[in-house]
């Protein structure tokens, strides 16, 4: 079960809200599709988001990929923990594997994400090609 | 058939072919592109995460190739005397296999795609296996090894990476005309064969090995204007080795 409090993507992020502030991270899932992880490259704190842009990247076996953002607005923490101990991120990426804080502008761009039970069918179907 | 653009782009310098590889992943022209090229001056091309600096200096005691920094991740490659390829498809192309590459795991595309360099090994008789020993971390990609490489005689012929983003999948690679003494594991086609082959000998033969894997003809074709102007664009900054953190720092 992926966590209820949570809001997800179809391209596997996770939000959590609190107030103003969003919590940004990806999902099992993600981690599991990407293997074994090796580099990340997250933004700084004062940088900007938008809602569909890449704002990192993640080098695992074989591929660099784009870390997408599913809101809008300033990054106001890094787990920059992630940079010498990825195994946070591959081990708990609900928890302790979080990215980034958010100060999102635009709450509103959250009620285009899905519930933890719309994200486990969406992921029935991709499985089922 | 499914048709796919060819796009046959000659011997190029490292930061040409690295800005070229790019401008086809960020294009908005949603059809699957085969790149194939080579480079002139050879090139020695650095992970995307790859330290540049004790290890760049002890390269350059065996090289004076041209450093570039690529897109994609892994090690250093030293690219001459190869053919190489760079394959750009939309995230949710499926290949010949019945699920879009972006819903299988990252090793599992890879190795779908990879499947085409095997073939054509097979079109020369070549037969190669995947790499199934510990993996490692060394410099040079050639001395690396992951599972889905493509071996033979125990040294690495063939070995690519990928780039991902939501809407694109590019995944560039090379295949070896002769093995490089300077970096110990690998093995070219020319080692294997009677009679040596051209480098547009192999990249033909690579066109068809693509075109037979995934039942596909490739149409010869060009960049468009938006891709050449972007191909310039990016040039300049692939000649800066340290792109990524002045992209980075958001100067």
């Amino acid at each position: 079960m992926k966590p209820q409090d949570l809001r997800y993507s179809e391209t596997h992020e996770w939000v959590k809200a609190d107030g103003e502030v969003a919590i940004l991270g990806i999902t099992d899932y993600a981690v599991e599709h990407l293997s074994d992880l090796v580099f990340i490259e997250l933004p700084e704190v004062g940088d900007d988001v938008a809602e569909g842009d890449a704002f990192g990247t993640i080098e695992s076996v074989k591929a660099v990929s784009d870390l997408n953002s599913p809101v809008t607005g300033e990054v106001i923490e890094v787990n920059d923990a992630l940079a010498d101990e990825l195994d946070l991120l591959a081990n708990d990426p609900f928890g302790s594997g979080w990215l980034i804080k958010v100060k999102v502008s635009d709450p509103s761009e959250m009620d285009a994400l899905i519930s933890s039970t719309e994200y486990e069918v969406h992921l029935a179907k991709q499985e089922g090609g | 058939m499914n048709s796919w653009r060819l796009l046959w782009d000659g011997h190029r310098s490292p930061f040409e072919n690295m800005a070229r590889d790019e401008a086809l992943f960020r294009s908005e022209n949603k059809r699957p592109s085969l790149r194939i090229y080579g480079w002139d001056p050879p090139g020695l091309s650095l992970g995307y995460f790859q330290r540049s600096d004790d290890d760049l200096a002890s390269a350059s005691t065996i090289t004076d190739a041209m450093p570039v920094r690529r897109p994609t991740g892994g090690g250093a490659i030293l690219h001459q005397q190869e053919v190489t390829y760079c394959l750009v498809l939309p995230a949710d192309h499926s290949l010949s296999h019945g699920i879009p590459l972006a819903a299988l795991p990252v090793p599992e595309s890879y190795d779908a795609i990879h499947s085409a360099l095997a073939r054509t090994l097979s079109l020369l008789d070549i037969t190669s296996g995947r790499d199934d020993s510990p993996r490692n971390d060394s410099f040079f990609c050639f001395d690396r090894r992951s599972p889905h490489d493509l071996i033979v005689q125990g040294k690495k012929i063939a070995g690519s990476a990928q780039r991902r983003s939501r809407e694109r999948i590019l995944q560039h690679g090379s295949m070896k005309l002769r093995g490089d003494d300077r970096v110990s594991g690998s093995i070219g086609v020319n080692d294997l064969i009677p009679a040596p082959m051209t480098f547009d000998e192999l990249g033909r033969t690579l066109v068809k090995g693509f075109e037979d894997e995934f039942g596909v003809k490739l149409i010869p074709g060009t960049f468009d204007g938006k891709e050449e102007a972007a191909a310039t664009s990016f040039a300049s900054r692939y000649k800066n080795l340290e792109w990524r953190q002045s992209h980075t720092k958001r100067d």
